[in-house]
């Protein structure tokens, strides 16, 4: 008796699970059934297999009598958007990280707290400036800026996450090594470095994805189709005033996809630990 | 402390590397301007960028540099222009943004074409040079004389014309048909219009005739975003938008309030379909094409749109003979009896970045893209007109059978007004028609927001006429 | 000599630091500080267009108050933070609930977290594809080809209920953030204080009241304050989705401050915008700083 009555919450807790999650499911499934459909019956049954949403990935896809740029230009782009937007982030974020955690310098107390407050400031309201300042320095339309800047409003959050690993790592481990005459640096690099690898990890996956999906940055800073990233490629797509061809979207959505999901169903466990800090995205 | 230089080194390393991509492709435009040998002629690389399905009008440039090159090589210049086109897509004020930004990160390309109610604003901004001299050259000396007041602004030529276009009403006639009318009738609506015998009044009637007797879905369909259509309405209305004299943009507000009216009935009567303002210009499209409308205030080049798009349910692409077969063009009817019908026309035009370090060749460029020939080129393909009389006797563009039923409609043209402010009035002024037609307000109250909000956004630049 | 000394002497004591800091104290000296600076002086010019910083005092804050739309746009703004934070906090906190205490195994509960994170990770422009698509306004969409079936006619959904959409689409990314956090915190309950619940005959209700609630009311006002200042400020999903319309009815005030600077090309007012943007999150983050002290913080940054 009172066993069932204690099943009974579990079996309405996945109903109302499978309720709730359901369309979040589906959402993505109809996104992979479009992209091979000739037409969606009620929008939603898929009509006639067809690989047709698929030939941008071998040709040039024309509207309006006028190529876009290749998918692969804007692939490359994104991987070396993403990828270059990674190596800084997780360098720069674990020298700044080490030094908040473990150096004492004047200032210190200062720096964290600045650190902290940047978390939470409003800085996609800021570009208009920001605008200002890469025209400065002659980085506007080009990736390398859009990627310093990306890195800046990112690697607080990053510095205050690796800053949070080092910190874990008993000063014990590092005083074993000194004794045994090592100078701090190799200290730092063949011992701590090490074991805060779980944390570059997340880090790095975290950072990835996020220069990866990034759009409202490359949006506003990036105009010429050379510089064009896959979310770019996506945006003309669906900006298309005249025709609005679910199928090709679905596709290259898919395609834009991909590395996400991979890493995703990869790395999902420590990624579900990163993910606490990316509050940025809402 | 080695390590530690080397890992200082390799940051340095990795942050000159991408500081390093963004170099290249200023070099680029450098080396094209590099004197070389003798032997090899030096060249000149121009870029030329447009934005929407037209891209003849970058093409054109790429066809008259050819000629250029010809005329430098017998003038015994070693120099060779290559024109670089670039096109963008996405909304106007998107492209018109990119470009001021570009600007001013020297990133402008050398020719600029846009719609020439943004002439004001780049001119004010310095974005762009005057361009007086094309006033005086031949190519230039058949031009329509009212498309210099297009590119004229603080008394200089800003731009030159590229092309023109009609925006006349079509009308189904099929739906027609359903409603008794005889083929000699369906086919002398537009002269009726032209003579001021049919009115914006009995368009509204039949509109509704259409749809009560359950010939058409709906009766009238205009364009779902902002755009210069709705200000021909305005003048039909009688209104002026511009004061030349004090440089003020104008709101006539007992025009502008039969503007905003005119729109609030048609919705109220349930003639256009709900919320149009937020339909995508697809299902617009499909609309007009598949038989479920009467009128559509729309644009020659739409015959372009539905050519080269499927939007017919059964047909798909539909063919231009199709189009004339079951389409109408006529003017928008006069607002009065026996008035003037009203259409405008948004003239595109080509405008020469202030950094261009090529101006004389630019300008000779723009001199022969003004050809016959090539203007046919385009206004054949995108159902665009000419802008020179030269344009207009060619025997192509003469023999198309879509643009010679428009071609007479210049002569009742009107233009937007070349404020820098202008894309503010305009938006402001949709943002009204969008609140009455979605019936979130009355047409006072839309009239009094829309004062408001003018008054706010242009302050001393605007006039107010009651 | 003893120069030299006191150089390694300094040396010792700055090198590293400024070697390890410098390139982060770069990046944030230049994209965060100097943005704010330049942003606060150009909130005070009338820059347009044409670029030109031309001081105009306060004429832009005078401007904002006269703005026909601004009371409209603040309205939006709260509703806009307010309902999708609610959505984010229960719907995070059920999940967490759902998948933590009701279910207890740990797969399904994984599976299940980890199908939230997709619209979290998914590029927001994919994300909203997906939801254009659902209310696309023609028969195709998703909404009015489920409506056919009951022969209703086409909606228009996003046109008639744009809030709703916006709020429903923010929601549901947000909603992932508060599970996680949640989550872990039920996580870390010790799991004897359950089985003494259970042994006394505890009814789920009390065992939540009792036990788990207490457990995340910090997290709770953690993550309600921390998505209250992402809210205020994101605009990415809305600029993607309505852009703002139709008309004023989804315009809040980040992206005001954006469509005013780049659609307008009212650089000034734009910023001035920002600028009172900036002013309330700092007034945020300082309430949050009151709030959770340094130490909390620090925790709550990373938990596992």
């Amino acid at each position: 008796m009172s066993t069932q009555k204690r099943r009974l919450p579990s079996i309405a807790a996945y109903g109302v699970l499978g309720i709730v999650t359901l369309p979040i499911i589906l959402m993505y499934i109809w996104l992979l059934l479009n992209s091979f459909a000739q037409k969606m019956k009620y929008g939603v049954i898929p009509v006639e297999f067809t690989l047709e949403n698929w030939k941008f990935i071998w040709s040039d896809v024309v509207i309006n009598g006028s190529a876009l740029p290749s998918i692969w230009t804007a692939t490359f782009n994104s991987l070396l958007f993403a990828g270059t937007l990674t190596v800084l982030e997780v360098v720069i974020g674990i020298m700044a990280g080490y030094a908040l955690s473990r150096l004492n310098f004047p200032g210190r107390q200062g720096l964290l707290k600045t650190t902290m407050m940047l978390h939470a400031f409003p800085s996609v309201a800021l570009l208009i400036a920001v605008y200002y300042i890469l025209n400065f320095l002659g980085l506007f339309d080009s990736l390398s800026g859009v990627i310093l800047v990306k890195t800046a409003l990112q690697i607080p959050m990053t510095a205050w996450i690796i800053k949070g690993f080092f910190d874990d790592v008993s000063w014990d481990v590092e005083w074993a090594g000194l004794i045994d005459g090592c100078n701090r640096f190799k200290v730092w690099y063949t011992i701590v470095i090490p074991l805060i690898k779980p944390g570059i990890a997340a880090v790095s996956i975290f950072s990835f994805l996020s220069g990866w999906s990034e759009f409202l940055l490359l949006y506003t800073f990036i105009l010429s189709d050379e510089n064009i990233t896959l979310a770019a490629y996506l945006q003309k797509l669906m900006s298309n005033p005249n025709m609005i061809d679910y199928g090709l979207l679905s596709a290259v959505s898919l395609f834009y996809m991909v590395p996400v999901l991979l890493f995703f169903v990869l790395t999902q466990q420590s990624l579900m630990q990163i993910s606490t800090g990316g509050g940025k995205r809402v | 402390m080695k390590k530690t230089m080397t890992g200082v080194l390799a940051t340095v390393l990795v942050c000159s590397s991408v500081l390093a991509g963004c170099g290249k492709a200023e070099e680029k435009k450098t080396a094209g301007t590099g004197v070389s040998a003798t032997s090899t002629p030096e060249v000149v690389t121009l870029t030329a960028q447009t934005a929407g399905i037209e891209k003849t009008r970058v093409d054109n440039l790429v066809q008259a540099s050819l000629k250029l090159n010809e005329e430098l090589k017998s003038q015994g210049k070693n120099i060779e222009v290559k024109v670089e086109t670039k096109s963008f897509d996405g909304s106007w004020p998107d492209y018109v943004k990119q470009f001021m930004l570009a600007s001013q990160s020297n990133k402008a390309p050398d020719i600029y074409a846009i719609g020439h109610e943004y002439v004001g604003m780049l001119a004010d901004g310095n974005y762009i040079m005057p361009l007086d001299s094309l006033k005086q050259s031949k190519a230039y000396s058949d031009l329509f004389p009212v498309l210099w007041e297009s590119v004229t602004y603080k008394g200089k030529i800003w731009a030159a014309p590229q092309d023109t276009e009609a925006r006349p009403v079509f009308y189904n006639k099929g739906i027609l048909k359903k409603l008794g009318w005889s083929d000699q009738q369906i086919n002398d609506l537009p002269e009726k219009v032209k003579k001021g015998e049919f009115t914006l009044d009995d368009m509204t009637q039949l509109a509704q005739e259409a749809k009560t007797k359950g010939a058409a879905e709906f009766g009238i369909v205009h364009r779902p975003v902002d755009g210069p259509d709705f200000q021909a309405l305005a003048y039909n209305f009688g209104a002026k938008l511009y004061d030349p004299a004090d440089n003020k943009l104008v709101l006539d507000k007992k025009a502008v309030a039969k503007q905003i009216q005119y729109y609030y009935d048609l919705a109220q009567k349930k003639l256009i379909p709900d919320s149009l303002t937020t339909m995508e210009w697809k299902n617009v499209h499909q609309t007009v094409v598949n038989e479920k409308n009467l009128f559509y205030f729309g644009g020659v080049w739409n015959v372009n749109n539905w050519v080269s798009d499927a939007f017919h349910d059964q047909l798909g692409k539909v063919d231009v003979k199709w189009v004339n077969e079951h389409m109408g063009m006529m003017l928008i009817p006069a607002a009065e009896k026996g008035g003037k019908p009203v259409t405008l026309s948004h003239p595109f035009v080509y405008t020469v970045s202030a950094q261009t370090k090529q101006s004389e060749l630019v300008t000779r460029l723009l001199e022969l893209v003004a050809d016959p020939k090539l203007q046919t080129e385009h206004n054949v393909k995108t159902y665009h007109l000419p802008i020179t009389k030269g344009g207009a006797d060619d025997a192509t563009f003469k023999a198309d059978i879509t643009l010679g039923k428009v071609a007479y409609m210049s002569e009742y043209t009107t233009f937007l007004p070349n404020h820098e402010g202008f894309s503010k009035y305009s938006s402001a002024v949709f943002k009204a028609i969008q609140a009455v037609e979605l019936g979130k307000q009355t047409p006072d109250a839309a009239m009094k927001d829309l004062e408001a909000q003018l008054k706010n956004d242009l302050g001393d630049q605007l006039k107010i006429v009651q | 000599m003893e120069k030299s000394n006191r150089m390694t002497m300094i040396l010792r004591r700055w090198g590293l630091p400024s070697v390890m800091l410098g390139p982060f104290v770069l990046l944030i000296s230049i994209f965060f500080f100097l943005p704010v600076v330049l942003i606060t002086i150009l909130a005070f010019t009338n820059m347009d267009s044409a670029m030109r910083w031309n001081y105009n005092g306060l004429s832009n804050f005078k401007k904002m108050l006269s703005d026909p739309h601004i009371f409209e746009i603040i309205n939006n703004t709260v509703i806009y933070v307010f309902f999708t934070l609610l959505i984010n906090v229960f719907l995070g906190l059920a999940l967490a609930l759902l998948t933590t205490y009701f279910i207890k195994k740990e797969t399904v509960g994984l599976a299940v977290r980890t199908i939230w994170m997709l619209p979290r990770i998914s590029p927001p422009v994919v994300y909203v594809l997906i939801w254009l698509w659902f209310f696309d306004p023609s028969e195709y969409g998703v909404l009015n080809s489920l409506r056919s079936l009951f022969d209703l006619p086409p909606g228009k959904f996003l046109a008639e209920n744009p809030m709703t959409a916006v709020i429903l689409a923010n929601g549901l990314i947000g909603a992932s953030y508060g599970m996680i956090i949640f989550s872990s915190a039920i996580k870390s309950i010790p799991g004897d204080l359950f089985m003494a619940a259970r042994v006394d005959g505890a009814s789920h209700r009390s065992i939540i009241a009792d036990l788990i609630i207490p457990a995340v009311r910090w997290p709770l006002m953690f993550v309600t304050l921390w998505q209250i200042m992402s809210l205020l400020t994101s605009y990415e999903y809305i600029l993607l989705l309505t852009k703002g319309g139709p008309l004023f009815e989804t315009e809040v005030l980040a992206l005001y401050s954006y469509h005013t600077a780049f659609q307008n090309f009212e650089y000034g007012y734009g910023s001035a915008v920002a600028l009172v943007l900036v002013l309330v999150a700092l007034l945020f983050s300082f309430i949050f700083w009151k709030v959770f002290g340094m130490s909390k913080m620090i925790k709550a940054s990373r938990i596992e």
